[in-house]
């Protein structure tokens, strides 16, 4: 909350201070919290670098499970599959996504919450519903399941997470500066390349990565619509998990688990960049 | 000449606003029409969809069934797994608000340094992929899981006791996956508060209790209603939790849709599913808008 | 120093009405307003807020169309026209400099979006920094500036396009006094030298009589009064103008029939006061007089005037300011009076004295 901090010491006895900005219990059950949170994945990373086939007696460390998982031609081939489909769904739900939320930062125009409603429609379905709904479609307009299915439906829910970034970046700006660029002779091109755009740079990367990241981490709606040779690595994950625990899946699952930590550090970079 | 300005930013408008709202209409309202479609058709005797052929079998059998000897009766296993998710949600949701309100207020009345951090560590979890996290507890609580090890270790029990595949291996998969959607609403919304306003009900001879009870919470509570829903809905129609943790006893909604769709090979029937779930669902945004809209003044 | 002379264009505003909102709720910012602004004047629109003087500026600068009317530059009919096809240029009240680009791009930015050779440039923007002086501040963002170096860059960024007219709006508010006092200087400086037509928006009266060569007063989307702040303050025709502008004593009397030059209104009772008659004036009935407390002074009672006793007394240093409860319940009156040592009488609270006012001092409003 805003207001300046106020140190003072706790409140055991009446002639201690009183401790303005605290309430008993709170941090306790925000270490519960956090020690929750991250206790199981902590573990989950830690158990990779077990020796033993029986992951959850440890013998060992080794870096060797890693090595198995990634001379494993099948997850190999499950990961490139999930880096392309989750390339192509971002770049292309952000530049859709980009192109909607410049519209609908002007004017206010009528249908304009029929319009929020759809945008927003993908994070409000289920996951299972959508997937369902998805299959159906795809199998009775005989479309073969595929990369091609994958990237539509993942393009289809990336579009929400890419547009609002864009969109509250799009408020922040100082309305002013696009009248500016008008009043100093710039037609509405050019106050777009220079001015707009620039300031809109960093809230278009972030919504890239947040799409990204969402699509390579889709189970649900990949799992019904991917064929056999458009397994992504968390579908490939879940027939793992299903045949049994192995340390394969351990190390499989730290690797997501890494690549999900660079792409949030990354969305926070591009989030303090404020101009 | 004015005319042709406002047509000209009104066509503008529709080329750029048209692929978005295009490739979701096509690809998710169109589908889900279908899929609604789909739930009142009749299905064969080998599991496929009749198509033309129309019948309300699928949602009669929600809660109805043939009976061998021909009568109609009741089949209250479909309403149990449905009676299931809600309680399961309702559960994770009171939980989640239990422990994340109070994470959320600490994180609140953190000096600026150390909020960025707590905000980043709150939102790692929420982008890791929910197949692994829920892949965690199953190293945790299956019979030769961590916890089990831990239990005999300390000496309070001689043998694994079954954790995994339960209602409770599912409370606990719900609550993990979705207690970071409780507490970022909930921050956010108190992170707006003027803590003035605290320091004046001090002033006022509030006790610390009062001071939450009667200024804080109230107006956390938007916050707080929105990441409740955030954690109750994704909660009912959840797949990848009950399936990892559960067993076949504690199937959710999800499980039992996805199965129309896999082993038991009937079409409408999941489709009739889903089609509830989603009515539920969009019922459910629908009062929270309304309730919104309300409260801001514009006419429901 | 030197800034070649554009050539100032006249502005004229004929029959413009702008209206916001859908039918349900509409708001009438503007109300058949029409005005003459002359090439090379410094030129106020005062008001309070809602008004309409923004509304005005903003019609004249493109940002928005007007529901009715004509807007004219030296002639042309320009309010069709997109704001960047008009050779004006505006001083935003927030200045909206743009933050991802140095103080000399954004001072270069109107030169490069008509073409400009870069050398060209860099000149112009070296001549536009001194001018305003801020030489040596190219290489600054907006962010590292104070906010009254930011409003020289906001005015050098649209000076530097030599335009036919110069849109300030409210540029001086965000500015603490004395700052402000000085831009006021330089404003008017600016002026006369490049002598570009400035349109200056303000809420501020003062301002507006120190700076404009004339002032048009607004209210409620009318022009109420335009002329030279002399003009304006001296003879208001409206009661709000009267009341806007410094500070007057407003007055309710019946008139009689002008007689031989001369009328005679009669405040409440015996009290009256004499005024030439006007060419204008109003037919015998009920007026409102508005005079300045300047321009009235005090006798002893008896004298031709009006009587009443002293209710109170403010010493505000270079002045000193009576508060006299008329007769007759004809009304508070104020009067200012100079201190001047041993020019005048000291008065007392309670004691009767007799308020002078000289004809040519009485102004009839028409409302």
């Amino acid at each position: 909350m805003s207001v300046r901090q106020d140190v003072t010491k706790p409140n055991k006895t009446a002639k201690r201070k009183f401790r303005l900005r605290y309430f008993p219990g709170i941090s306790p059950t925000a270490f519960l919290f956090f020690a929750f949170l991250y206790l199981p994945i902590g573990i989950l990373v830690a158990l990779s670098f077990n020796e033993n086939v029986t992951v959850t007696v440890w013998t060992g460390f080794t870096f060797d499970w890693y090595g198995v998982v990634l001379g494993n031609p099948d997850i190999v081939r499950a990961a490139k599959n999930s880096l392309v489909i989750a390339a192509a769904a971002s770049l292309a739900a952000t530049m859709v996504a980009t192109i909607a939320a410049l519209a609908m930062s002007r004017a206010r125009f009528r249908g304009q919450d029929g319009v929020n409603a759809v945008i927003a429609l993908p994070l409000i379905v289920p996951e299972i519903v959508t997937a369902v709904a998805t299959l159906l479609f795809f199998a009775t307009l005989g479309f073969q399941l595929g990369h091609f299915t994958v990237i539509l439906a993942h393009g289809v829910f990336c579009i929400p997470f890419a547009y609002l970034p864009i969109r509250a970046r799009l408020a922040d700006m100082d309305p002013f500066l696009a009248q500016a660029a008008a009043d100093l002779y710039a037609n509405e091109w050019q106050t777009f390349l220079r001015v707009t755009l620039p300031l809109l740079w960093p809230g278009i990367l972030s919504g890239l990565v947040l799409s990204f990241i969402v699509s390579l981490d889709d189970f649900v709606i990949t799992f019904f619509v991917s064929g056999a040779g458009s397994t992504t690595l968390p579908v490939y994950i879940y027939g793992m998990v299903r045949m049994g625990i192995t340390p394969e899946v351990n190390a499989v699952s730290s690797f997501m688990i890494l690549i999900s930590v660079i792409f949030v550090t990354l969305s926070f970079i591009l989030a303090k960049q404020r101009r | 000449m004015r005319l042709s300005l406002h047509r000209r930013d009104r066509i503008n408008r529709a080329v750029m606003i048209g692929p978005a709202v295009l490739v979701i209409g096509i690809f998710m309202i169109l589908p889900l029409g279908l899929m609604g479609y789909v739930s009142v058709l009749a299905r064969g005797t080998y599991g496929q969809v009749l198509w033309g052929e129309f019948s309300g079998i699928a949602y009669m059998n929600i809660l109805f069934e043939h009976r061998l000897d021909g009568s109609f009766g009741v089949n209250l296993d479909y309403a149990t797994i449905f009676l299931r998710s809600f309680w399961l949600a309702l559960t994770t949701m009171v939980i989640a608000l239990a422990v994340g309100f109070p994470t959320a207020l600490y994180m609140s009345l953190q000096p600026e340094r150390y909020r960025n951090l707590l905000i980043f560590m709150v939102t790692i979890p929420f982008w890791t992929n929910l197949l692994v996290r829920n892949y965690a507890w199953i190293l945790l609580l299956r019979d030769t899981g961590l916890v089990n090890h831990g239990l005999q270790w300390l000496g309070l029990t001689s043998e694994p006791i079954t954790l995994l595949y339960t209602d409770f291996s599912v409370a606990v998969g719900l609550t993990y996956s979705f207690l970071p959607f409780m507490v970022l609403p909930i921050y956010a919304s108190l992170e707006k508060i003027d803590f003035r306003l605290v320091e004046a009900a001090y002033d006022l001879y509030a006790s610390r209790l009062q001071a939450l009870r009667r200024v804080l919470l109230p107006l956390a509570l938007p916050g707080i209603i929105s990441g409740s829903l955030l954690v109750f809905v994704p909660c009912l129609g959840s797949y990848v939790t009950p399936a990892l943790l559960g067993g076949s006893k504690s199937l959710l909604i999800g499980n039992l849709i996805q199965l129309q769709f896999g082993a038991a090979r009937n079409w409408p029937f999941g489709s009739a599913l889903a089609f509830v779930l989603l009515a539920i669902v969009l019922l459910t945004m629908t009062v929270y808008l309304l309730r919104q809209r309300r409260g801001k003044g514009r006419p429901a | 120093m030197s800034m070649s002379k554009s050539e100032a264009a006249g502005i004229s505003i004929r029959g413009i009405s702008k209206v916001f909102g859908s039918a349900a709720d509409q708001v009438r910012a503007l109300d058949n307003v029409s005005l003459d602004i002359d090439h090379n004047e410094f030129f106020t629109l005062l008001g309070p807020s809602g008004c309409g003087k923004t509304t005005l500026l903003r019609l004249i600068a493109g940002f928005e169309q007007p529901t009715d009317g004509e807007i004219l530059l030296d002639g042309a009919e320009i309010a069709h026209l997109p704001p960047f096809q008009r050779p004006v240029n505006t001083v935003f009240q927030s200045y909206a400099l743009f933050p991802h680009m140095t103080v000399a791009r954004n001072i270069a930015f109107g030169l490069e979006m008509q073409g400009m050779s870069p050398a060209n440039v860099k000149a112009r923007v070296t001549e536009m920094l001194g001018l305003v002086q801020l030489g040596g501040l190219e290489a600054r963002r907006p962010a590292q500036l104070s906010g009254g170096q930011q409003q020289r860059v906001a005015l050098a960024r649209a000076l530097a396009n030599q335009p036919k007219v110069l849109l300030l709006d409210e540029p001086l508010s965000a500015l603490d006094l004395k700052l402000r006092k000085e831009m006021q200087i330089e404003l008017k400086r600016l002026q006369l030298e490049s002598g570009i037509t400035f349109v200056f928006v303000t809420h501020d009266q003062e301002e507006a009589l120190t700076m404009s060569d004339r002032v048009a007063v607004m209210s409620q989307g009318h022009i109420l009064q335009v002329g030279p702040p002399a003009e304006i303050y001296e003879h208001p025709r409206h009661r709000f103008v009267a009341d806007f502008i410094g500070e007057i004593n407003l007055l309710e009397a019946t008139a009689a029939a002008p007689d031989g030059g001369r009328v005679r209104f009669r405040l409440g009772g015996a009290q009256t006061l004499v005024a030439h008659a006007a060419a204008g004036t109003p037919p015998a009935g009920r007026v409102n007089l508005a005079i300045r407390p300047e321009r009235a002074s005090l006798e002893s009672p008896g004298k031709d005037g009006l009587a009443g006793a002293v209710e109170s007394i403010v010493y505000i240093g270079a002045d000193t300011v009576y508060r006299v409860a008329l007769a007759e319940g004809a009304g508070l009156f104020t009067v200012r009076v100079q201190n001047r040592t041993g020019a005048h009488r000291a008065y007392a609270t309670g004691d009767a004295v007799a308020v002078v006012v000289p004809p040519e001092a009485i102004q009839v409003l028409s409302d």
